[in-house]
């Protein structure tokens, strides 16, 4: 019996290593991993989220990013773990604001980046679409937007 | 072991698993979800059952977006407190990391190149300090520093990697509340700079400036309302900052041009009259005094 409790423990603690090993996005690498496409603009912040691909339902995660007039941008997106195709949309409004105005939207997947130049400064607000899981399996990725500027 | 021990035994133990599972990674002062999980300098509140996610500039931007206002060196406008081993709390440590932060910035854009290496080695010192020490080791940041101190641009290169590494180490070693806590000393003393460039020169786009960085107060207030819990300074520093927000708010001109920086359309520059202009200048010297005595 002690023998029995013994190996639970061990595998309850490497389950819960393992769940926290896939869980957690690891800023440092995947910043690197997309700090050069940030080129020649100036680094300036990241945002970085955890999403789960859920197999039940697709959902919406929107990131507020703030832009002034006078400078330029180029904005960085990328993925980590995640082998669905995501797409995103950035409007200058949020998702509760019915008149808002799609002002990039990726197309063809999420790797890509947006260049651009405010008129006025403001709030832009990038909806990154995620489907359901393609496998039916409930798993963990990263989205990354890498922000650049120079004047 | 009996029987009955042995049932209770493997419960408890299973019970803790599932604790474990439920609360470790990561569990954090909101309802966890893995799309909860901010970013340095961002973080993620619910709204309508949907995640949003703030992402603030670093305070070099700010930096340069005044100084393209026409901001100009002042001689003794900065923090004068240049021993960082005066502020013991992290809380106070924090806040004029980001103080340090934009002072550093103002020298490196005015070609202060002593005074931004004075700052450069207190905000290395209070880095350390706060446990980061290995950020510096392993960028050569400092030595980098003083081998460009007459390079503007490569001065500002040198700041945007180490503003990368000091992000991205906050995040992953869960000090996210570090960064919040900077920013808003960082942010802080931007205004204050401006503010007293101001007074001297009159220079109209300087006003707008500062009309128009008020206007990210509320999502700098909501990143740090999301790390309350993680440092007991940051409450007070939320009461201070929602303070001169409502200052802001409650100027005939800002309520006049219905502009409340809760919109969507934020960055509107708005035009204060002279009074408002002095009360506004007041309270930010005000908080920013009570942050670098603190």
């Amino acid at each position: 019996m002690n023998r029995l409790l013994k190996n639970l423990s061990a595998v309850i603690l490497l389950v819960t290593l393992a769940n926290c090993t896939m869980a957690q996005c690891k800023a440092k690498q995947i910043v690197k991993d997309n700090k050069k496409a940030i080129d020649p603009y100036q680094y300036d912040s990241y945002a970085m989220n955890e999403v789960i691909i859920d197999p039940a339902k697709p959902q919406v995660i929107e990131v507020e990013f703030t832009a002034f007039a006078g400078q330029k941008y180029k904005l960085v997106f990328g993925t980590s773990s995640i082998s669905e195709d995501m797409k995103l949309n950035v409007y200058d409004k949020n998702q509760r604001n019915q008149k808002r105005k799609k002002v990039y939207d990726s197309e063809n997947g999420i790797e890509k980046h947006w260049v651009f130049e405010p008129s006025k400064s403001g709030t832009y607000y990038i909806d990154y679409e995620i489907p359901k899981s393609s496998d039916g399996q409930k798993k963990t990725g990263c989205v990354v937007m890498l922000i650049g500027y120079k004047e | 072991m009996t029987h009955t021990i042995r049932i209770k035994a493997i419960g408890c133990l299973l019970v803790l698993a599932a604790s474990t599972l439920i609360f470790s990674c990561g569990g954090n002062d909101t309802k966890d979800t893995a799309a909860d999980k901010p970013s340095a300098d961002s973080a993620t509140q619910k709204t309508d059952d949907q995640d949003v996610s703030y992402n603030l500039p670093s305070p070099l931007q700010i930096a340069s977006l005044f100084k393209k206002s026409g901001l100009k060196y002042i001689d003794g406008v900065t923090n004068k407190q240049k021993d960082p081993t005066k502020y013991t709390s992290n809380f106070s440590k924090s806040l004029n990391l980001g103080i340090y932060g934009a002072d550093l910035a103002y020298c490196v854009l005015n070609k202060q190149s002593q005074e931004a290496m004075n700052y450069m080695k207190a905000s290395t010192q209070l880095s350390g300090s706060l446990g980061m020490t290995s950020i510096f080791e392993e960028g050569s940041f400092v030595k980098r520093f003083e081998n460009n101190i007459n390079n503007e641009d490569s001065l500002r290169n040198v700041i945007a990697e180490l503003q990368m590494a000091t992000d991205t180490y906050l995040e992953d070693n869960e000090q996210q509340q570090i960064s919040a806590i900077a920013f808003s000393g960082a942010w802080t003393e931007a205004m204050f700079i401006g503010s007293k460039v101001f007074e001297k020169s009159k220079e109209k786009s300087l006003n707008d400036k500062i009309s128009e960085q008020m206007t990210i107060l509320y999502k700098i207030i909501s990143v740090l309302k999301l790390r309350e819990a993680k440092d007991p300074g940051i409450p007070g520093l939320v009461k201070d900052l929602s303070g001169l927000l409502d200052v802001y708010n409650n100027f005939d001109s800002v309520k006049k041009s219905k502009t409340n920086a809760k919109d969507d359309d934020f960055g509107t520059v708005v035009g204060l009259s002279d009074q408002e202009t002095t009360e506004l200048i007041q309270k930010i010297s005000q908080l920013r005094d009570k942050f670098v005595n603190s």
